[in-house]
């Protein structure tokens, strides 16, 4: 069985597109941007998948030091076993969705994602 | 009198490459066309140009010539304008040509030193020299009373201050309107024999001198005729004090209602900054608000999916929960039917049970026997039942709804901040360099001349009463030497009565040709008055002796207050009448003249104008007079029309109406 992950980190592209939304001066942290990109993925319908080549930047503590995330993957994705493995995953993926959007759309603003995050998974 | 044939500019102003106005050799009005900002005054400010080589703006400001070029022109380097005036007087035709040219070396004009100003003048095709071209112009247009000739409808309010008899624009307005009548050829003469009747005086008393008999008076008339010259230089010099400081008052008026304009604008600039300081203050709170909402923000976006896995999930626990009740109930009765049959006694209500019934029990046992095993025995409720409970915790009362509310709030803020800003930056341009001080020292300086003016004019009267006490000596002397002269001095004693006699005469002549003038003027401004006025119960025009009108309602009593719309109407009555009254004609070129005036007004003056001037040029945008009224207005005395037509911001082109 796969251990799961004890540190979180991003791709040398993603943290690019990381610093490009810090630029902003939207969030107070990025480990609130990290889990934002996390939830867009997950509502983009993102399948559970792997990346290669990240960076550190987390400890699995100070990122989720109430375990909620581990618990909300868990319930989300019942099949993995490996959570933070996955979660870091889906925010990698989530900040790759959000670099490529804006780097098509310079002007997209943070309020675009959400709407566009929201209009992906409508309310039953 | 003056004609003028046509204007061409080239890159002057919003007019790029070379543009033109014919102006038809019969008498008439030419209308030019043009809606704000296409160059209407510009046009104005051309023929001014040609004319005076100098532009001012309404406040009298001179217009730098390195701003009058063409910007298009100037942004594809090329820089520079020229402006040709044709215009015939007396019979000869006239080619006025001023140009302004970039100085070799200068690649980017920054000011006026970067421009070389050059003027030609031709007559009958013959090139002037510059001194004969100067005063051949000086003869034909005079500057002095060019403001009667080019005129901005705009400023014609300024013929009020003509009412105010303290008013220095008043008394220059006076003065420009007394050289255009004529009225200086007789002050000239009247100052020539003054110099006349002195020299005649002082050869009187040389001759007095020579003489034994009356060379004692000879002395005393030489010393007072000394005296009263000495005095009367100084009566010159404080008359020219006097004029310098008015001049200063009037500056320090001006200087200090700008300044005063200024500190309104600094004050409204410091509430701009209060206002963008208070924005600043909002939109970082707004910010940090939407940093804390941004903290859950995720929670917020999966919200609506958790919510959906949560109703799964607690609809799963509910089948579950049901499911065991029901089993529940069923092995109960199962062993409540085994009991029964066992003891043959129901375990309800402890009766015997029959042999048929015990039957009926026996064949109904097998439907509720083999449910004792569990409904859960994967322990599947539990699990359930905390996967409810954690799901639970991700609700946040962060909705994706405020986020978006704070960041438009936010994003208003910023627009109102950037509004403001932008506004600041204008006012902080127009404030630059404003020093309290220097407020203070113009009205230092306002106050200082006030005095002076008193002091000057007191000491004035003193001198003038002490000019009078000086005269009535030097004329008793005269008697005396009358009396006692001889032959000798009957000769200097006529030259010095003719001279004082022709003196008195231009004296008296002056007086009777200005009371003449003021009865001509008032009586012609009277008559354009009620052709252009539509109020029946106005009588008349009564003029003062600055030549003010004010004008008589039929009861005969003056008005003493009158609208922007009537000052305008009243002040067009004066243009007219001195044209019709000054030795000096030309045509009567007018920029925006019906702004403040009703339709009804409008149409009047429109009907007037061939009666006020030989020739008009009017320059006015579509809603200050509608084409078709003129045409129908005028007739055949509408000339020509143009059109300024916009092909950019700074680019505009004169277009013949066909």
């Amino acid at each position: 069985m796969t251990e799961d992950k004890k540190t979180i980190g991003l791709t040398p592209e993603n943290r690019s597109v990381m610093e490009q939304i810090m630029e902003k001066g939207f969030f107070r942290d990025q480990k609130d941007a990290a889990l934002l990109a996390m939830a867009y993925a997950i509502n983009k319908e993102v399948s559970p998948g792997n990346f290669e080549g990240t960076n550190t930047i987390w400890n699995v503590g100070s990122l989720d030091p109430e375990g909620e995330v581990r618990s909300l993957v868990g319930n989300l994705f019942p099949d993995v076993n490996t959570p933070y493995r996955l979660a870091e995953y889906l925010i990698n993926a989530g900040l790759a969705l959000m670099g490529s959007e804006m780097a098509t759309d310079p002007g997209l603003d943070l309020t675009d994602f959400l709407e566009k995050a929201q209009a992906s998974f409508p309310s039953k | 009198m003056l004609r003028i044939r046509s204007v061409r500019v080239s890159d002057f102003g919003p007019f790029k490459g070379e543009q033109r106005i014919d102006l038809p050799k019969e008498d008439g009005v030419v209308i030019v066309y043009g809606e704000n900002m296409r160059g209407k005054t510009t046009l104005l400010n051309a023929i001014r140009y040609a004319l005076f080589g100098r532009v001012l703006t309404r406040g009298s400001v001179e217009i730098q010539l390195h701003q009058l070029g063409n910007w298009e022109s100037a942004a594809h380097g090329k820089y520079g304008f020229h402006v040709v005036l044709v215009f015939e007087q007396n019979g000869d035709t006239y080619e006025l040509t001023r140009e302004c040219r970039i100085r070799p070396g200068v690649s980017k004009p920054a000011s006026n030193a970067d421009y070389i100003e050059e003027s030609f003048l031709t007559k009958n095709g013959s090139a002037m020299g510059p001194q004969e071209a100067v005063l051949e112009l000086s003869r034909i247009m005079p500057e002095t009373v060019s403001r009667f000739f080019l005129f901005d409808g705009e400023l014609l309010q300024q013929y009020e201050e003509l009412l105010r008899s303290e008013s220095e624009m008043g008394r220059q307005i006076k003065e420009a309107i007394e050289r255009i009548l004529g009225v200086p050829v007789l002050t000239n003469g009247r100052a020539d024999l003054g110099q006349v009747h002195k020299q005649a005086q002082n050869q009187e008393a040389k001759a007095a001198q020579r003489n034994q008999k009356t060379q004692q008076l000879g002395n005393l008339h030489a010393e007072l005729l000394g005296r009263r010259e000495a005095m009367q230089q100084e009566s010159t010099r404080l008359r020219q004090e006097l004029d310098r400081l008015k001049g200063t008052k009037t500056a320090k008026e001006e200087q200090a209602k700008k300044q005063e304009m200024l500190r309104g604008l600094l004050a409204q600039r410091e509430r701009l900054q209060e206002e963008i300081n208070s924005l600043d203050r909002k939109i970082l709170e707004k910010e940090e608000k939407r940093k804390n909402l941004l903290t859950s923000s995720w929670r917020s976006l999966l919200a609506p999916r958790i919510k959906a896995l949560r109703e799964d999930v607690e609809e799963q626990l509910q089948l579950l929960r049901e499911e065991s009740t029901r089993r529940f109930v069923r092995a109960e009765t199962a062993e409540a039917l085994r009991k029964a049959l066992s003891t043959g006694r129901c375990s309800l209500c402890e009766q015997s049970i029959s042999g048929e019934a015990k039957q009926h029990l026996q064949n109904r046992l097998p439907e509720f026997e083999g449910t004792r095993q569990s409904v859960d025995p994967d322990n599947r409720i539990p699990s359930l039942e905390k996967q409810v409970s954690e799901l639970r915790r991700y609700q946040t009362d962060a909705s994706i709804g405020v986020i978006q509310e704070v960041s438009t709030s936010i994003r208003d803020f910023r627009v109102t901040k950037a509004t403001s800003e932008d506004r600041f930056r204008e006012l902080k341009e127009q404030t630059a360099g404003l020093d309290e001080s220097e407020v203070r020292r113009t009205y230092a300086e306002y106050e200082k001349a006030v005095q002076e003016i008193v002091i000057v004019e007191n000491g004035l009267k003193a001198q003038d009463a002490a000019l009078a006490e000086i005269d009535g000596n030097i004329s008793r002397i005269e008697s005396e030497l009358d009396k006692k002269g001889g032959s000798d001095l009957q000769k200097e004693r006529k030259r010095r009565e003719i001279a004082e006699a022709l003196r008195g005469l231009f004296e008296e002549g002056v007086k009777v040709y200005r009371d003449l003038l003021r009865i001509k003027v008032e009586k012609d401004a009277t008559a354009l008055f009620l052709e252009l006025t539509s109020e029946p119960d106005y009588a008349s025009l009564s003029i003062n002796s600055s030549y003010g009108l004010t004008i008589v309602h039929n009861d005969g009593n003056m008005i003493p207050v009158r609208s922007a719309g009537a000052e305008h109407v009243v002040a067009l009555s004066l243009m007219g009448s001195l044209q019709k009254n000054a030795p000096l004609r030309g045509p009567i070129i007018m920029d925006s003249p019906f702004g403040r005036l009703d339709s009804l007004h409008t149409r009047r003056v429109i009907h007037a104008l061939p009666n006020m001037a030989g020739q008009v040029l009017l320059f006015v945008y579509e809603s200050e007079i509608e084409p078709k009224l003129a045409r129908n207005e005028l007739k055949g005395a509408l000339r020509a029309e143009y059109r300024i037509e916009r092909h950019s911001a700074r680019y505009s082109k004169v277009e013949k109406v066909v």
